[in-house]
């Protein structure tokens, strides 16, 4: 029983202060147990943790196994048209060599005379020790 | 709030804490119990432990006490008396009927005499407890008082007839 100051004049209240209250159904150990486990703090982290968890993978799941919705038939693509012909080319004087070219073709033409001073075709290839060579040969 | 400090108040109030909160609920144990175990949960030990606990009990035993009435009422008969005090008697006061004069007085003054005897807490708390005023606190434990000492048949000391 705690220190009570004893500020009561009344004999009665006097007497009846002095009467000790019973206890018998707190069991002090049992008491002591339960109290130490509940100022324990508990793990709330991982709980709220874990329902996120939950939460995010039930929206997953959700999204993930809903059936997708009726989408439009997506408009059909139209064909490329066809490239128009080029525009005939414009009439050249009779006489001009274009007008020679286009009659007989690019094949058609006889194959240039090599300038002076060029190298053979069918000879080896021109390098820059070949070309010394010839230079100080002459 | 230290474990040595709880244990400390557990002991020093548990017995008149179960006293309090017997008039209004069957299980006044439990109830004080799970007060205890509120308190030593609480992160910041409350400015007045003491009153803080005696207003906690308080609060759960008037909950307990609706919820268990019925409970009680079928009860009553086949429940067996359960003590309130070690003593049988003092100072040839019967406990059996100092228990009986606090049953019968109104609970408003029951249990500020209960608070204030048995507590030892002064009228500023008791009245902080039962949510009164402090001259209706005291108020009331002077007219419990005088209803005790009437019920009691004992002389009153300011009565210079007696």
């Amino acid at each position: 029983m705690p220190d009570r100051p004893d500020p009561l004049t009344d004999p009665v209240a006097r007497t009846l202060a002095r009467f000790t209250p019973t206890a018998a159904g707190i069991d002090r150990d049992e008491l002591l147990f339960a109290a130490g486990r509940a100022s324990a703090p508990g793990p709330r982290w991982w709980k709220r943790a874990t329902a996120a968890l939950l939460v995010t993978q039930a929206a997953t799941l959700t999204a993930w196994l809903r059936p997708a919705p009726d989408r439009p038939p997506a408009p059909a693509l139209a064909a490329p048209a066809a490239p128009e012909p080029p525009p005939a080319p414009a009439p050249l004087p009779p006489n001009s060599y274009g007008a020679f070219v286009r009659a007989v073709g690019a094949d058609g033409l006889p194959p240039s005379a090599p300038a002076p001073g060029d190298p053979p075709a069918d000879g080896p290839p021109l390098t820059a020790a070949s070309a010394y060579r010839g230079l100080t040969l002459d | 709030m230290t474990a040595r400090e709880f244990a400390d108040l557990a002991d020093a109030h548990a017995a008149a804490l179960v006293l309090f909160a017997r008039q209004w609920c069957a299980a006044p144990e439990d109830v004080v119990q799970d007060a205890l175990c509120k308190l030593a949960a609480q992160p910041h030990t409350p400015e007045d432990p003491v009153a803080w606990l005696y207003r906690v009990v308080r609060n759960r035993a008037i909950d307990a006490g609706r919820s268990d009435r019925r409970r009680q009422q079928r009860e009553a008969a086949a429940a067996r008396p359960e003590r309130w005090f070690e003593e049988r008697q003092i100072d040839g006061l019967d406990a059996g009927a100092a228990v009986a004069a606090l049953e019968a007085l109104p609970a408003e003054q029951r249990e500020v005499i209960v608070a204030r005897l048995w507590g030892g807490m002064t009228l500023e708390q008791v009245a902080a407890v039962a949510g009164c005023s402090v001259s209706s606190a005291h108020r009331r434990f002077e007219a419990g008082i005088a209803a005790l000492r009437q019920k009691l048949g004992a002389p009153c000391p300011t009565d210079p007839t007696r």
